[in-house]
Protein backbone atom coordinates (compact mmCIF):
# COMPACT_ATOMS: atom_id res chain seq x y z
CA UNK A 1 0.00 0.00 0.00
CA UNK A 2 1.15 3.64 -0.82
CA UNK A 3 3.51 5.15 1.86
CA UNK A 4 4.87 8.81 2.32
CA UNK A 5 7.28 9.58 -0.18
CA UNK A 6 10.69 9.38 0.63
CA UNK A 7 11.78 13.04 1.05
CA UNK A 8 15.73 11.94 0.03
CA UNK A 9 14.48 11.01 -3.50
CA UNK A 10 13.25 15.05 -4.55
CA UNK A 11 10.04 16.25 -5.55
CA UNK A 12 9.81 15.00 -8.80
CA UNK A 13 9.01 11.91 -8.05
CA UNK A 14 6.58 9.72 -6.61
CA UNK A 15 3.48 12.08 -5.30
CA UNK A 16 1.51 10.32 -2.88
CA UNK A 17 -1.20 7.89 -4.25
CA UNK A 18 0.88 7.52 -7.32
CA UNK A 19 1.92 4.49 -8.71
CA UNK A 20 5.65 4.34 -9.18
CA UNK A 21 4.41 2.13 -12.29
CA UNK A 22 1.95 3.02 -14.32
CA UNK A 23 1.02 1.53 -17.72
CA UNK A 24 -1.49 3.24 -20.23
CA UNK A 25 -2.98 1.13 -22.74
CA UNK A 26 0.60 0.47 -23.58
CA UNK A 27 1.20 -1.85 -26.55
CA UNK A 28 4.26 -3.20 -28.45
CA UNK A 29 5.21 -4.54 -31.47
CA UNK A 30 8.59 -5.90 -32.27
CA UNK A 31 10.05 -4.88 -35.96
CA UNK A 32 9.44 -9.05 -36.61
CA UNK A 33 5.74 -7.83 -35.94
CA UNK A 34 5.28 -10.15 -33.15
CA UNK A 35 3.06 -8.27 -30.78
CA UNK A 36 4.99 -8.68 -27.23
CA UNK A 37 2.18 -6.54 -25.23
CA UNK A 38 -1.50 -5.45 -26.38
CA UNK A 39 -3.42 -2.65 -24.94
CA UNK A 40 -2.03 -3.18 -20.97
CA UNK A 41 -3.23 -1.21 -18.42
CA UNK A 42 -1.55 -1.59 -15.15
CA UNK A 43 -0.46 0.10 -12.19
CA UNK A 44 1.84 -0.45 -9.33
CA UNK A 45 2.18 1.31 -5.83
CA UNK A 46 5.31 2.07 -3.85
CA UNK A 47 5.98 -0.77 -1.40
CA UNK A 48 4.46 -3.74 -3.63
CA UNK A 49 5.05 -7.29 -4.08
CA UNK A 50 3.99 -7.93 -7.64
CA UNK A 51 4.18 -11.39 -9.17
CA UNK A 52 3.95 -11.35 -12.99
CA UNK A 53 2.78 -14.74 -14.63
CA UNK A 54 1.94 -16.76 -17.63
CA UNK A 55 3.29 -19.08 -20.30
CA UNK A 56 6.78 -18.52 -21.46
CA UNK A 57 6.98 -15.57 -24.31
CA UNK A 58 3.54 -14.24 -22.92
CA UNK A 59 4.81 -10.51 -22.80
CA UNK A 60 5.80 -10.95 -19.19
CA UNK A 61 9.55 -9.75 -19.78
CA UNK A 62 8.91 -7.44 -22.26
CA UNK A 63 6.73 -5.51 -19.83
CA UNK A 64 9.83 -5.13 -17.54
CA UNK A 65 11.91 -4.30 -20.34
CA UNK A 66 9.56 -1.65 -20.74
CA UNK A 67 10.17 -0.41 -17.03
CA UNK A 68 14.07 0.23 -17.84
CA UNK A 69 13.27 0.94 -21.48
CA UNK A 70 15.65 -1.61 -22.85
CA UNK A 71 12.28 -1.51 -25.03
CA UNK A 72 10.47 1.70 -25.74
CA UNK A 73 6.54 1.03 -26.17
CA UNK A 74 4.77 1.14 -29.76
CA UNK A 75 1.48 2.45 -27.99
CA UNK A 76 0.33 3.95 -24.81
CA UNK A 77 2.42 6.04 -22.12
CA UNK A 78 4.40 4.68 -19.20
CA UNK A 79 4.99 6.70 -15.96
CA UNK A 80 7.77 5.60 -13.86
CA UNK A 81 8.56 7.06 -10.23
CA UNK A 82 6.23 10.02 -11.33
CA UNK A 83 7.96 10.72 -14.53
CA UNK A 84 6.38 9.81 -18.37
CA UNK A 85 8.73 8.01 -19.41
CA UNK A 86 7.48 6.85 -23.15
CA UNK A 87 9.78 9.54 -24.43
CA UNK A 88 12.49 9.76 -21.94
CA UNK A 89 15.81 10.88 -24.09
CA UNK A 90 18.30 8.43 -24.60
CA UNK A 91 20.80 10.21 -22.26
CA UNK A 92 18.56 10.37 -19.84
CA UNK A 93 17.93 6.43 -19.71
CA UNK A 94 20.85 5.79 -17.48
CA UNK A 95 19.69 7.88 -14.75
CA UNK A 96 16.48 6.04 -15.13
CA UNK A 97 18.29 2.94 -14.78
CA UNK A 98 19.91 3.93 -11.59
CA UNK A 99 16.64 3.89 -9.97
CA UNK A 100 15.11 0.15 -11.44
CA UNK A 101 17.19 -2.46 -10.22
CA UNK A 102 17.51 -5.42 -12.05
CA UNK A 103 17.75 -9.15 -11.38
CA UNK A 104 17.77 -11.71 -14.32
CA UNK A 105 17.86 -15.50 -14.84
CA UNK A 106 21.55 -16.26 -15.84
CA UNK A 107 22.58 -13.81 -13.22
CA UNK A 108 24.61 -11.39 -15.80
CA UNK A 109 28.17 -11.66 -13.43
CA UNK A 110 31.34 -11.05 -14.73
CA UNK A 111 33.16 -14.09 -14.43
CA UNK A 112 36.50 -12.94 -13.57
CA UNK A 113 35.28 -9.91 -10.76
CA UNK A 114 35.29 -11.61 -7.30
CA UNK A 115 31.84 -11.48 -5.33
CA UNK A 116 32.23 -7.55 -4.31
CA UNK A 117 33.72 -6.37 -7.59
CA UNK A 118 31.10 -7.36 -9.08
CA UNK A 119 28.92 -5.68 -6.62
CA UNK A 120 31.18 -2.70 -6.70
CA UNK A 121 31.40 -2.50 -10.32
CA UNK A 122 27.46 -1.06 -11.02
CA UNK A 123 28.79 1.80 -8.39
CA UNK A 124 32.44 2.17 -9.94
CA UNK A 125 30.84 2.71 -13.45
CA UNK A 126 28.54 5.49 -12.40
CA UNK A 127 31.32 7.28 -10.75
CA UNK A 128 30.35 6.70 -7.22
CA UNK A 129 32.83 7.90 -4.63
CA UNK A 130 35.57 5.60 -3.44
CA UNK A 131 34.26 6.35 0.08
CA UNK A 132 30.74 5.53 -0.91
CA UNK A 133 31.79 2.12 -2.51
CA UNK A 134 33.56 1.10 0.64
CA UNK A 135 30.47 1.87 2.48
CA UNK A 136 27.93 0.45 0.64
CA UNK A 137 29.25 -2.61 -0.72
CA UNK A 138 29.43 -4.74 2.83
CA UNK A 139 26.05 -3.32 3.35
CA UNK A 140 24.75 -4.83 0.42
CA UNK A 141 26.72 -8.03 0.99
CA UNK A 142 25.52 -8.62 4.58
CA UNK A 143 22.16 -7.90 3.37
CA UNK A 144 21.69 -10.71 0.82
CA UNK A 145 23.95 -13.15 3.46
CA UNK A 146 27.08 -13.54 1.55
CA UNK A 147 29.55 -11.25 3.74
CA UNK A 148 31.55 -14.74 4.25
CA UNK A 149 32.30 -15.00 0.12
CA UNK A 150 33.26 -11.49 -1.24
CA UNK A 151 36.58 -12.65 -2.45
CA UNK A 152 35.27 -15.41 -4.58
CA UNK A 153 34.58 -15.81 -7.53
CA UNK A 154 31.36 -16.69 -9.47
CA UNK A 155 32.41 -19.89 -10.82
CA UNK A 156 32.90 -21.07 -6.76
CA UNK A 157 29.37 -20.68 -5.48
CA UNK A 158 26.34 -22.18 -5.99
CA UNK A 159 23.31 -20.91 -8.16
CA UNK A 160 21.42 -19.23 -5.68
CA UNK A 161 24.54 -17.75 -4.38
CA UNK A 162 25.23 -15.89 -7.91
CA UNK A 163 21.83 -14.73 -7.81
CA UNK A 164 22.66 -13.21 -4.19
CA UNK A 165 25.37 -11.51 -5.88
CA UNK A 166 23.27 -10.03 -8.20
CA UNK A 167 20.23 -9.00 -5.88
CA UNK A 168 23.31 -7.19 -3.98
CA UNK A 169 24.32 -5.45 -7.06
CA UNK A 170 20.66 -4.82 -7.96
CA UNK A 171 19.74 -2.79 -4.43
CA UNK A 172 23.24 -1.15 -3.70
CA UNK A 173 21.90 2.01 -5.36
CA UNK A 174 19.05 1.88 -3.34
CA UNK A 175 16.34 1.91 -6.15
CA UNK A 176 12.95 2.41 -4.94
CA UNK A 177 11.88 -0.57 -7.63
CA UNK A 178 13.40 -3.87 -8.33
CA UNK A 179 12.19 -5.83 -11.50
CA UNK A 180 13.38 -9.76 -11.23
CA UNK A 181 13.18 -11.46 -14.51
CA UNK A 182 12.90 -14.86 -13.99
CA UNK A 183 15.28 -15.33 -11.14
CA UNK A 184 14.66 -18.80 -9.82
CA UNK A 185 14.39 -20.03 -13.37
CA UNK A 186 17.58 -21.51 -12.64
CA UNK A 187 17.15 -23.08 -9.71
CA UNK A 188 16.21 -25.75 -7.78
CA UNK A 189 12.92 -25.19 -5.66
CA UNK A 190 14.07 -24.67 -2.22
CA UNK A 191 16.92 -22.28 -3.40
CA UNK A 192 13.64 -20.21 -5.20
CA UNK A 193 11.95 -20.30 -1.88
CA UNK A 194 15.35 -18.65 -0.23
CA UNK A 195 15.74 -15.89 -3.30
CA UNK A 196 12.01 -14.92 -3.19
CA UNK A 197 12.04 -15.00 0.60
CA UNK A 198 15.79 -12.57 0.35
CA UNK A 199 13.23 -10.57 -1.99
CA UNK A 200 10.48 -9.99 -0.02
CA UNK A 201 12.59 -9.31 2.86
CA UNK A 202 14.20 -6.43 0.38
CA UNK A 203 10.21 -5.66 -0.32
CA UNK A 204 9.76 -5.13 3.14
CA UNK A 205 12.41 -1.83 3.84
CA UNK A 206 10.00 -0.19 0.78
CA UNK A 207 11.44 -1.47 -1.98
CA UNK A 208 9.15 -2.03 -4.52
CA UNK A 209 9.46 -5.58 -6.43
CA UNK A 210 8.20 -6.73 -9.36
CA UNK A 211 8.62 -10.40 -10.27
CA UNK A 212 7.78 -12.08 -13.71
CA UNK A 213 8.49 -15.96 -13.22
CA UNK A 214 6.00 -19.44 -14.57
CA UNK A 215 7.22 -21.19 -11.51
CA UNK A 216 3.32 -21.77 -9.88
CA UNK A 217 4.49 -23.04 -6.46
CA UNK A 218 6.72 -20.07 -5.51
CA UNK A 219 3.74 -17.63 -6.51
CA UNK A 220 1.22 -19.88 -4.52
CA UNK A 221 3.86 -20.13 -1.63
CA UNK A 222 4.21 -16.36 -1.37
CA UNK A 223 0.59 -15.20 -1.97
CA UNK A 224 1.09 -11.65 -3.09
CA UNK A 225 -0.54 -10.27 -6.10
CA UNK A 226 -0.62 -11.54 -9.11
CA UNK A 227 -0.83 -10.26 -12.51
CA UNK A 228 -1.53 -13.10 -15.11
CA UNK A 229 -0.54 -12.28 -18.46
CA UNK A 230 -1.01 -14.27 -21.95
CA UNK A 231 -0.26 -13.01 -25.35
CA UNK A 232 0.74 -9.58 -24.51
CA UNK A 233 -2.15 -9.08 -22.49
CA UNK A 234 -3.15 -8.85 -18.50
CA UNK A 235 -5.99 -11.59 -17.88
CA UNK A 236 -6.37 -11.15 -14.39
CA UNK A 237 -4.95 -9.53 -11.58
CA UNK A 238 -5.58 -10.07 -8.11
CA UNK A 239 -4.36 -9.56 -4.68
CA UNK A 240 -2.91 -12.29 -2.79
CA UNK A 241 -3.87 -14.45 -6.00
CA UNK A 242 -2.60 -18.02 -6.67
CA UNK A 243 -1.60 -19.93 -10.05
CA UNK A 244 -2.52 -22.63 -11.09
CA UNK A 245 -1.00 -24.32 -14.44
CA UNK A 246 -4.73 -25.24 -14.87
CA UNK A 247 -5.85 -22.07 -15.19
CA UNK A 248 -4.23 -21.18 -18.75
CA UNK A 249 -6.09 -24.95 -19.63
CA UNK A 250 -9.30 -23.88 -18.54
CA UNK A 251 -9.12 -20.82 -19.79
CA UNK A 252 -8.09 -21.94 -23.26
CA UNK A 253 -11.06 -24.53 -23.51
CA UNK A 254 -13.45 -21.57 -23.30
CA UNK B 1 38.61 13.41 -11.71
CA UNK B 2 38.12 10.37 -9.19
CA UNK B 3 37.49 7.18 -11.47
CA UNK B 4 40.24 7.75 -13.75
CA UNK B 5 42.23 5.91 -12.05
CA UNK B 6 39.41 2.60 -11.81
CA UNK B 7 39.21 2.88 -15.68
CA UNK B 8 43.10 2.45 -15.95
CA UNK B 9 42.79 -0.39 -13.57
CA UNK B 10 40.18 -2.06 -15.61
CA UNK B 11 41.80 -1.13 -18.90
CA UNK B 12 44.97 -2.73 -18.15
CA UNK B 13 42.71 -5.71 -16.54
CA UNK B 14 41.08 -6.12 -19.89
CA UNK B 15 43.99 -6.15 -21.86
CA UNK B 16 45.45 -8.58 -19.35
CA UNK B 17 42.49 -10.83 -19.32
CA UNK B 18 42.11 -10.87 -23.32
CA UNK B 19 45.62 -10.75 -23.87
CA UNK B 20 45.74 -13.27 -26.80
CA UNK B 21 43.30 -10.54 -28.42
CA UNK B 22 45.00 -7.96 -26.93
CA UNK B 23 48.29 -8.89 -28.52
CA UNK B 24 46.71 -9.57 -31.64
CA UNK B 25 45.49 -6.25 -32.20
CA UNK B 26 48.45 -4.39 -31.10
CA UNK B 27 50.62 -6.38 -33.46
CA UNK B 28 48.35 -5.72 -35.83
CA UNK B 29 48.39 -1.59 -35.62
CA UNK B 30 51.85 -2.09 -35.44
CA UNK B 31 52.26 -3.65 -38.70
CA UNK B 32 49.61 -1.51 -40.16
CA UNK B 33 51.87 1.89 -38.75
CA UNK B 34 55.15 -0.27 -39.95
CA UNK B 35 54.16 -0.44 -43.37
CA UNK B 36 52.69 2.91 -43.49
CA UNK B 37 55.41 3.94 -42.39
CA UNK B 38 57.63 2.40 -44.82
CA UNK B 39 55.74 4.53 -47.61
CA UNK B 40 55.77 7.52 -45.68
CA UNK B 41 59.11 7.11 -45.45
CA UNK B 42 59.18 6.78 -49.72
CA UNK B 43 56.79 9.62 -50.10
CA UNK B 44 59.22 11.66 -47.84
CA UNK B 45 62.19 10.74 -49.84
CA UNK B 46 60.07 11.20 -52.89
CA UNK B 47 58.82 14.62 -51.83
CA UNK B 48 62.36 15.96 -50.63
CA UNK B 49 63.71 15.21 -54.15
CA UNK B 50 61.19 15.92 -56.13
CA UNK B 51 60.82 19.22 -54.04
CA UNK B 52 64.96 19.74 -53.71
CA UNK B 53 65.22 19.56 -57.82
CA UNK B 54 62.26 21.84 -58.56
CA UNK B 55 63.49 24.46 -55.97
CA UNK B 56 66.67 24.72 -57.34
CA UNK B 57 66.65 24.65 -61.08
CA UNK B 58 69.26 27.19 -62.52
CA UNK B 59 69.20 29.01 -65.54
CA UNK B 60 72.67 29.89 -67.09
CA UNK B 61 72.08 33.48 -68.97
CA UNK B 62 76.01 33.66 -70.76
CA UNK B 63 77.05 37.39 -71.73
CA UNK B 64 78.63 38.94 -74.35
CA UNK B 65 82.73 39.31 -73.60
CA UNK B 66 82.07 43.27 -74.12
CA UNK B 67 80.52 43.73 -71.57
CA UNK B 68 82.07 45.00 -69.02
CA UNK B 69 81.53 43.82 -65.13
CA UNK B 70 80.28 47.13 -64.32
CA UNK B 71 77.11 46.31 -66.94
CA UNK B 72 77.28 43.03 -66.09
CA UNK B 73 76.08 43.80 -62.34
CA UNK B 74 73.92 46.89 -63.94
CA UNK B 75 72.04 43.44 -66.01
CA UNK B 76 72.04 41.16 -62.92
CA UNK B 77 70.33 43.93 -61.08
CA UNK B 78 67.31 44.16 -64.21
CA UNK B 79 67.43 40.26 -63.84
CA UNK B 80 66.85 40.21 -60.18
CA UNK B 81 63.52 42.11 -60.48
CA UNK B 82 62.15 39.72 -62.94
CA UNK B 83 58.86 37.77 -61.89
CA UNK B 84 59.79 34.45 -61.29
CA UNK B 85 63.27 34.74 -60.21
CA UNK B 86 64.07 33.89 -56.80
CA UNK B 87 68.26 34.74 -56.94
CA UNK B 88 71.04 35.61 -59.02
CA UNK B 89 74.77 35.37 -58.83
CA UNK B 90 77.33 36.48 -61.88
CA UNK B 91 80.18 34.27 -62.56
CA UNK B 92 83.16 35.61 -64.35
CA UNK B 93 85.26 34.58 -67.00
CA UNK B 94 87.84 33.28 -64.50
CA UNK B 95 85.07 31.15 -61.95
CA UNK B 96 83.78 29.34 -65.00
CA UNK B 97 87.14 28.14 -65.75
CA UNK B 98 88.14 27.43 -62.61
CA UNK B 99 84.97 25.10 -62.38
CA UNK B 100 85.63 23.59 -65.18
CA UNK B 101 89.16 23.00 -64.31
CA UNK B 102 87.78 21.48 -61.67
CA UNK B 103 85.48 19.20 -63.08
CA UNK B 104 87.79 17.71 -65.30
CA UNK B 105 90.30 15.29 -64.31
CA UNK B 106 92.93 16.12 -67.42
CA UNK B 107 95.13 19.43 -66.92
CA UNK B 108 93.17 21.25 -69.65
CA UNK B 109 95.17 24.52 -69.07
CA UNK B 110 97.26 22.74 -72.01
CA UNK B 111 94.65 22.24 -74.23
CA UNK B 112 93.36 25.96 -74.34
CA UNK B 113 95.47 28.79 -74.89
CA UNK B 114 93.05 31.40 -73.72
CA UNK B 115 89.79 30.99 -71.41
CA UNK B 116 87.31 30.02 -74.01
CA UNK B 117 84.41 30.22 -71.60
CA UNK B 118 81.94 33.26 -70.90
CA UNK B 119 80.67 35.35 -67.97
CA UNK B 120 77.34 34.09 -67.47
CA UNK B 121 74.48 34.95 -64.80
CA UNK B 122 73.67 32.02 -62.92
CA UNK B 123 69.50 32.50 -62.09
CA UNK B 124 67.81 30.45 -59.70
CA UNK B 125 63.79 29.76 -61.05
CA UNK B 126 61.43 30.57 -58.48
CA UNK B 127 58.88 27.52 -60.01
CA UNK B 128 60.28 25.39 -63.33
CA UNK B 129 56.80 26.02 -64.65
CA UNK B 130 57.57 29.82 -65.29
CA UNK B 131 61.21 28.18 -66.65
CA UNK B 132 60.67 29.07 -70.31
CA UNK B 133 58.66 32.40 -70.28
CA UNK B 134 61.88 34.03 -68.22
CA UNK B 135 64.75 32.29 -70.73
CA UNK B 136 62.64 34.37 -73.35
CA UNK B 137 62.82 36.85 -71.13
CA UNK B 138 66.28 37.06 -69.77
CA UNK B 139 67.33 36.34 -73.79
CA UNK B 140 65.86 39.40 -75.41
CA UNK B 141 68.09 41.22 -72.63
CA UNK B 142 70.89 43.44 -74.32
CA UNK B 143 74.21 41.94 -73.25
CA UNK B 144 73.15 38.26 -72.96
CA UNK B 145 74.33 36.00 -75.66
CA UNK B 146 72.33 32.77 -75.36
CA UNK B 147 70.04 31.44 -72.30
CA UNK B 148 69.88 27.66 -71.54
CA UNK B 149 68.23 25.43 -68.90
CA UNK B 150 68.29 22.29 -70.17
CA UNK B 151 64.95 22.89 -71.22
CA UNK B 152 64.50 19.21 -73.30
CA UNK B 153 65.61 17.51 -70.04
CA UNK B 154 63.39 19.60 -68.34
CA UNK B 155 59.85 18.75 -70.42
CA UNK B 156 60.47 14.92 -70.18
CA UNK B 157 61.42 15.20 -66.33
CA UNK B 158 58.85 17.66 -65.09
CA UNK B 159 55.67 15.82 -65.91
CA UNK B 160 56.86 12.63 -64.13
CA UNK B 161 58.08 14.74 -61.12
CA UNK B 162 55.03 16.25 -60.73
CA UNK B 163 53.33 12.63 -61.64
CA UNK B 164 55.45 10.87 -58.44
CA UNK B 165 54.16 13.60 -55.95
CA UNK B 166 50.61 12.80 -57.06
CA UNK B 167 51.04 9.60 -56.89
CA UNK B 168 52.39 9.58 -53.57
CA UNK B 169 50.14 11.55 -51.88
CA UNK B 170 47.16 9.80 -52.85
CA UNK B 171 49.39 6.32 -51.82
CA UNK B 172 49.31 7.93 -48.35
CA UNK B 173 46.03 8.50 -48.40
CA UNK B 174 44.73 5.16 -49.68
CA UNK B 175 47.10 3.76 -47.06
CA UNK B 176 45.99 5.50 -44.33
CA UNK B 177 42.48 4.93 -44.92
CA UNK B 178 43.55 0.94 -45.55
CA UNK B 179 45.56 0.72 -41.51
CA UNK B 180 42.17 2.85 -40.11
CA UNK B 181 39.95 -0.26 -41.61
CA UNK B 182 42.07 -2.71 -40.46
CA UNK B 183 42.64 -1.53 -36.76
CA UNK B 184 39.02 -0.45 -36.54
CA UNK B 185 37.87 -3.98 -37.03
CA UNK B 186 41.18 -5.52 -35.09
CA UNK B 187 39.32 -3.50 -32.26
CA UNK B 188 35.83 -4.36 -32.94
CA UNK B 189 36.64 -7.61 -32.36
CA UNK B 190 38.65 -7.08 -29.38
CA UNK B 191 35.49 -5.41 -27.99
CA UNK B 192 32.93 -7.96 -29.05
CA UNK B 193 34.41 -10.10 -26.36
CA UNK B 194 33.26 -7.81 -24.02
CA UNK B 195 29.62 -7.29 -24.67
CA UNK B 196 28.36 -8.88 -21.40
CA UNK B 197 30.30 -5.97 -19.52
CA UNK B 198 28.91 -3.41 -22.02
CA UNK B 199 25.73 -4.29 -21.30
CA UNK B 200 25.65 -4.88 -17.73
CA UNK B 201 27.05 -1.25 -17.45
CA UNK B 202 24.45 -0.35 -19.60
CA UNK B 203 22.15 -2.17 -17.23
CA UNK B 204 23.17 -0.57 -13.90
CA UNK B 205 23.36 3.01 -15.45
CA UNK B 206 26.23 3.97 -16.95
CA UNK B 207 26.22 7.00 -19.10
CA UNK B 208 27.58 6.27 -22.32
CA UNK B 209 30.56 8.23 -22.04
CA UNK B 210 31.78 6.19 -18.80
CA UNK B 211 31.40 2.95 -20.69
CA UNK B 212 32.97 4.47 -23.60
CA UNK B 213 35.98 5.49 -21.11
CA UNK B 214 37.83 2.21 -20.96
CA UNK B 215 37.92 1.56 -24.56
CA UNK B 216 39.11 4.97 -25.71
CA UNK B 217 42.35 4.23 -23.30
CA UNK B 218 41.92 0.88 -24.47
CA UNK B 219 42.20 2.05 -27.97
CA UNK B 220 44.79 4.91 -27.12
CA UNK B 221 47.04 2.36 -25.80
CA UNK B 222 47.02 0.27 -29.18
CA UNK B 223 47.45 3.51 -31.04
CA UNK B 224 50.39 4.58 -29.07
CA UNK B 225 52.78 1.40 -28.74
CA UNK B 226 52.04 0.42 -32.11
CA UNK B 227 53.49 3.88 -33.25
CA UNK B 228 56.09 3.52 -30.99
CA UNK B 229 57.45 0.11 -32.06
CA UNK B 230 56.74 0.93 -35.92
CA UNK B 231 59.01 3.96 -35.17
CA UNK B 232 62.01 1.79 -33.59
CA UNK B 233 61.90 -0.24 -36.20
CA UNK B 234 61.45 2.42 -39.14
CA UNK B 235 64.85 4.42 -37.51
CA UNK B 236 67.15 0.91 -37.48
CA UNK B 237 65.58 0.52 -40.86
CA UNK B 238 66.59 3.80 -42.24
CA UNK B 239 69.77 4.04 -40.13
CA UNK B 240 71.04 1.24 -42.44
CA UNK B 241 69.87 2.40 -45.35
CA UNK B 242 72.02 5.86 -44.95
CA UNK B 243 74.85 3.56 -43.37
CA UNK B 244 74.40 1.75 -46.70
CA UNK B 245 74.22 4.81 -49.10
CA UNK B 246 77.03 6.33 -47.43
CA UNK B 247 79.48 3.68 -47.77
CA UNK B 248 78.75 3.29 -51.29
CA UNK B 249 77.75 6.61 -52.96
CA UNK B 250 79.29 9.69 -53.06
CA UNK B 251 77.09 11.62 -54.04
CA UNK B 252 73.19 11.19 -53.33
CA UNK B 253 70.93 13.94 -53.66
CA UNK B 254 67.94 12.05 -53.01
CA UNK B 255 68.74 11.31 -49.13
CA UNK B 256 67.09 12.72 -46.23
CA UNK B 257 68.75 13.89 -43.31
CA UNK B 258 68.40 11.18 -40.59
CA UNK B 259 66.56 13.59 -37.66
CA UNK B 260 64.29 15.67 -40.23
CA UNK B 261 63.13 11.81 -41.36
CA UNK B 262 62.50 10.51 -37.99
CA UNK B 263 61.34 13.58 -36.19
CA UNK B 264 58.62 13.69 -39.61
CA UNK B 265 57.30 10.43 -39.07
CA UNK B 266 57.16 10.17 -35.45
CA UNK B 267 54.76 13.18 -35.87
CA UNK B 268 52.39 11.32 -38.97
CA UNK B 269 52.77 7.94 -36.96
CA UNK B 270 51.91 9.09 -33.81
CA UNK B 271 49.17 11.29 -34.89
CA UNK B 272 47.90 8.67 -36.97
CA UNK B 273 48.35 6.03 -34.37
CA UNK B 274 46.36 7.41 -31.50
CA UNK B 275 44.07 8.72 -34.19
CA UNK B 276 43.16 5.63 -35.81
CA UNK B 277 43.16 3.86 -31.97
CA UNK B 278 41.26 6.06 -30.56
CA UNK B 279 38.49 6.43 -33.34
CA UNK B 280 38.72 2.80 -34.22
CA UNK B 281 36.98 1.87 -30.62
CA UNK B 282 34.76 4.93 -30.33
CA UNK B 283 33.09 3.31 -33.82
CA UNK B 284 33.55 0.01 -31.86
CA UNK B 285 31.93 0.75 -28.87
CA UNK B 286 29.27 2.73 -30.42
CA UNK B 287 28.28 -0.04 -32.19
CA UNK B 288 27.49 -2.27 -29.12
CA UNK B 289 25.89 0.48 -27.05
CA UNK B 290 23.28 1.19 -29.68
CA UNK B 291 22.68 -2.38 -28.80
CA UNK B 292 19.86 -2.29 -25.55
CA UNK B 293 21.38 -4.62 -22.89
CA UNK B 294 20.34 -7.87 -21.95
CA UNK B 295 18.09 -8.05 -24.95
CA UNK B 296 17.33 -11.06 -26.76
CA UNK B 297 17.23 -11.31 -29.94
CA UNK B 298 13.99 -11.36 -31.85
CA UNK B 299 14.41 -14.05 -33.64
CA UNK B 300 14.39 -16.14 -30.06
CA UNK B 301 11.68 -14.36 -29.38
CA UNK B 302 9.42 -15.13 -32.06
CA UNK B 303 10.53 -18.93 -31.97
CA UNK B 304 9.42 -18.70 -27.89
CA UNK B 305 5.93 -17.11 -28.57
CA UNK B 306 5.49 -19.72 -31.71
CA UNK B 307 6.58 -22.62 -29.48
CA UNK B 308 4.23 -21.40 -27.16
CA UNK B 309 1.22 -21.29 -29.60
CA UNK B 310 1.83 -24.47 -30.87
CA UNK B 311 1.60 -26.24 -27.58
CA UNK B 312 -1.26 -24.98 -26.77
Amino acid sequence: MPKAPNPSRGTKLTMPHEPVVHFQRVSLVYTNLVRALEDVEFEVHEGEFCFLVGPTGCGKSSLLRCIYLSERPSKGRIRVLGRDITHLPPTKVPHLRRKVGVVFQDFQLLEHKTVAENVAFSLQVIGAPVEDIRRKVPLALRMVGLEEKINMRPGELSGGEQQRVAIARAIINAPPIILCDEPTGNLDPDTSREIVRLLTLINQRGTTVLMATHDAQIVNTFRRRVVYIESGRILWDRDQGEYKIDDEKLRLLS
Amino acid sequence: MRSFGFFLEETFEGIRRHSTSSLVTFLQVFISLFFLGVCLLFIIIINNFVGTFLNNLQMGAFLSDELTQQQAVELMDVVKKLPGVRDVTYVSKEEAFAIMKQRTTIDITDLVQENPLPASLKITVASPRAAQELAGQVALLEGVEDVSYGEAQLQTILPIFYGLQITSFYLAVVLTVASLLTIINTIRLAILARAKEISIMQLVGATPGFIRLPFLIEGFIYGFSGAALALAFLAIGYSLLLNYVEAHYIFNPWIVDYDLMMGNLAIMLFVLGILIGVIGSLIAVDKNLKKEPYHPTLASEGATAFATEGLT
